[in-house]
């Protein structure tokens, strides 16, 4: 259906403008502006000044940027491959019917995914806490003494990227689960007449049906930690974030509230924006191509 | 396929594991946020000579943690009306019509669906303060709205796609204009999708900080900003801050047990992240 009516009606005009005019004024013209103000000195309150491309080297010798990205790139590299994993090996299991009280687990497993972030560190932050903490007094059954783990310059990345996972497996595990159930029975049940045992069965017919899934979790996943910064914001307990710690989604906000450079804070959110741009494209072109353009 | 017992008890174990240690980090916010500080430092697992209490939420409640939690409901439900209609009625322009560029505006749709929120801040910091946006809740509703837009969009027109022509042929023989017919045929029969939308946008509203950190102040702050107030990273009141966090959730995992169904058809439906 659809394409079939003419647009130079007035009802076409009532219908599309409030989209159009919201998506132009708070996304379109703010984005295309960002990319501007990345070439300019603005405190946000004078006339932004063209400078070229300075803000663009200023970051390269500023180590604040360097530590961010280090971070970034370092959950990014244990998280996706994570989340991906534990999707999937969860999704198996509750697709599985042998399991009894199925949708009970479903509902555990998409638990942290309801609540904001900033609840899911608090969760974590007591979770991981000295004295109060499950996770030190199980490790103290086995013998590890409790440390102060968020406090600990060494190990406070890992509150980041446990908060994120614990957070986003229900994504993973829901869209995986999709993916199964609409998986074509006749397939498998060819596959298991023709012999195969179910890891083959798994590895042969199911992954490769599953593709299209991967594709949404590991690019959503993608995007989803390259943007962290609810849980890196909580630990700054109302001061800034320690250097250490931060990621680029941290710094935007603080170049723009606590260094007043809006133009460098601008080039920032530029160059995540690519970065998220680039790890979305294969999806991207994916939704384009398989809902259409016409119609 | 016959399946032996020991398999359907190891892979019974084996979920239910999980299943449990996924649920006991909820759990130990909730013991915590009911148990006096005494017993939360030796453990809140430790039920020998255990107390309950409610100190914490009287505490909490009064501190004004009330205000943030009637900010998030006005601010999470216009949100999430808001963009329904608008998107809505976008989607069955996109669905019944046909135009120049709609090629070009679908790409620019599918694009915008994955620019983050630091993509626009700064220019929306100044666009603010000129339009005398800054620090009101209709200031981020329409932010939000923007936002959820190029999803819900999508959402929506895929779903209208499905519904048979005859429903609006027969409702325009009966003089029904374009938008009457939007109102009237297409949003009821809609609805399994709407409610889809509805429920991902108003629990990802709710959960939005960044937005609500830049945007608004402190007194105007959601609770996903409020419980911040209670953090400290050295000294943690781990009692107020756990009840504070118990508060801020009450209202999404409601919504979320109501409507799972539909909150799961559209985190898999849609792509929200």
């Amino acid at each position: 259906m659809g394409g079939v009516r003419s647009w130079t009606s007035r009802d076409f005009f009532i219908l599309m403008t409030p989209a159009f005019v919201f998506l132009l004024i708070f996304i379109i013209y703010p984005i295309l502006t960002t990319f501007y103000l990345g070439f300019t000195r603005w405190d946000g309150f004078t006339h932004p000044q063209f400078i070229g491309l300075k803000n663009y080297q200023m970051m390269m010798h500023d180590p604040l940027f360097w530590t961010s990205v280090k971070n970034n790139m370092f959950i990014f590299v244990i998280f996706l491959p994570l989340v991906t994993l534990l999707g999937l090996g969860f999704a198996v299991l509750l697709h599985n019917r042998e399991v009894a009280g199925r949708n009970i687990l479903r509902g555990l497993v998409m638990l942290g995914m309801v609540m904001p972030l900033t609840v899911v560190g608090i969760v974590w932050m007591l979770l991981l806490d000295p004295n109060a903490g499950v996770v030190n007094h199980l490790l103290s059954l086995v013998g590890i003494s409790p440390r102060a783990w968020i406090q600990d310059p060494s190990t406070a990345i890992y509150f980041v990227i446990l908060g994120s996972l614990w957070a986003w497996q229900g994504f993973s595990t829901t869209v995986f689960l999709a993916g199964l159930e609409g998986l074509d029975v006749d397939i498998l049940e060819a596959s298991i007449i023709d012999g195969a045992n179910p890891w083959q069965r798994f590895r042969y017919v199911i992954l490769p049906l599953l593709r299209p899934a991967l594709v949404v979790v590991v690019t959503m996943s993608s995007i989803y930690i390259l943007k962290v910064f609810d849980l890196v914001y909580i630990l700054s307990g109302g001061e800034s974030v320690p250097m250490y710690l931060s990621v680029l989604a941290y710094m935007v906000y603080y170049e723009i509230f606590r260094m007043f450079r809006w133009g460098y804070a601008a080039a920032i959110a530029t160059l995540l924006t690519v970065a998220v741009f680039v790890f979305s494209i294969g999806m991207l072109k994916r939704m384009i191509s398989e809902r259409g353009a016409g119609s | 396929m016959k399946v032996s017992r020991r398999y359907k008890i190891t892979i019974n174990a084996v979920a239910w594991l999980i299943g449990v240690i996924l649920f006991i980090p909820l759990l130990g916010l909730f013991m915590v946020s009911i148990r006096p500080f005494s017993e939360i430092v030796s453990g809140w697992w430790n039920f020998s000579n255990a107390h309950f209490i409610l100190t914490n939420y009287m505490t909490v409640w009064h501190a004004g943690f009330w205000k943030n939690i009637i900010n998030s409901i006005l601010i999470a439900s216009v949100a999430t009306v808001l963009p329904i209609l608008v998107a809505g009625m976008a989607a069955y322009a996109f669905t019944s019509f046909s135009f120049p560029i709609k090629t070009l505006l679908f790409l620019m749709l599918v694009a915008i669906q994955v620019v983050p929120q630091q993509a626009v801040i700064v220019p929306l910091l100044k666009l603010f303060r000129d339009l005398h946006l800054y620090n009101q809740y209709y200031g981020i509703i329409l932010v939000h709205t923007a936002f959820a837009l190029p999803w819900t969009i999508f959402f929506l027109r895929n779903f209208f796609m499905s519904i048979p022509k005859d429903y609006e042929e027969a409702a325009r023989i009966d003089g029904l204009s374009d938008v009457g017919i939007f109102f009237r045929i297409i949003l009821p029969i809609a609805l399994p999708a709407v409610i889809s939308v509805a429920v991902v946008q108003f629990i990802f509203v709710w959960q939005d900080l960044f937005f609500a950190l830049t945007l608004l102040r402190p007194e105007k702050w959601p609770v996903s900003a409020g419980v911040t107030k209670f953090i400290s990273r050295y000294n943690p009141n781990w009692g107020q801050l756990s009840a504070a966090g118990i508060l801020a959730i009450i209202v999404p995992i409601t919504v979320y047990i109501l409507l799972q169904k539909y909150y799961m058809k559209g985190v898999s439906g849609g792509i929200k992240g």
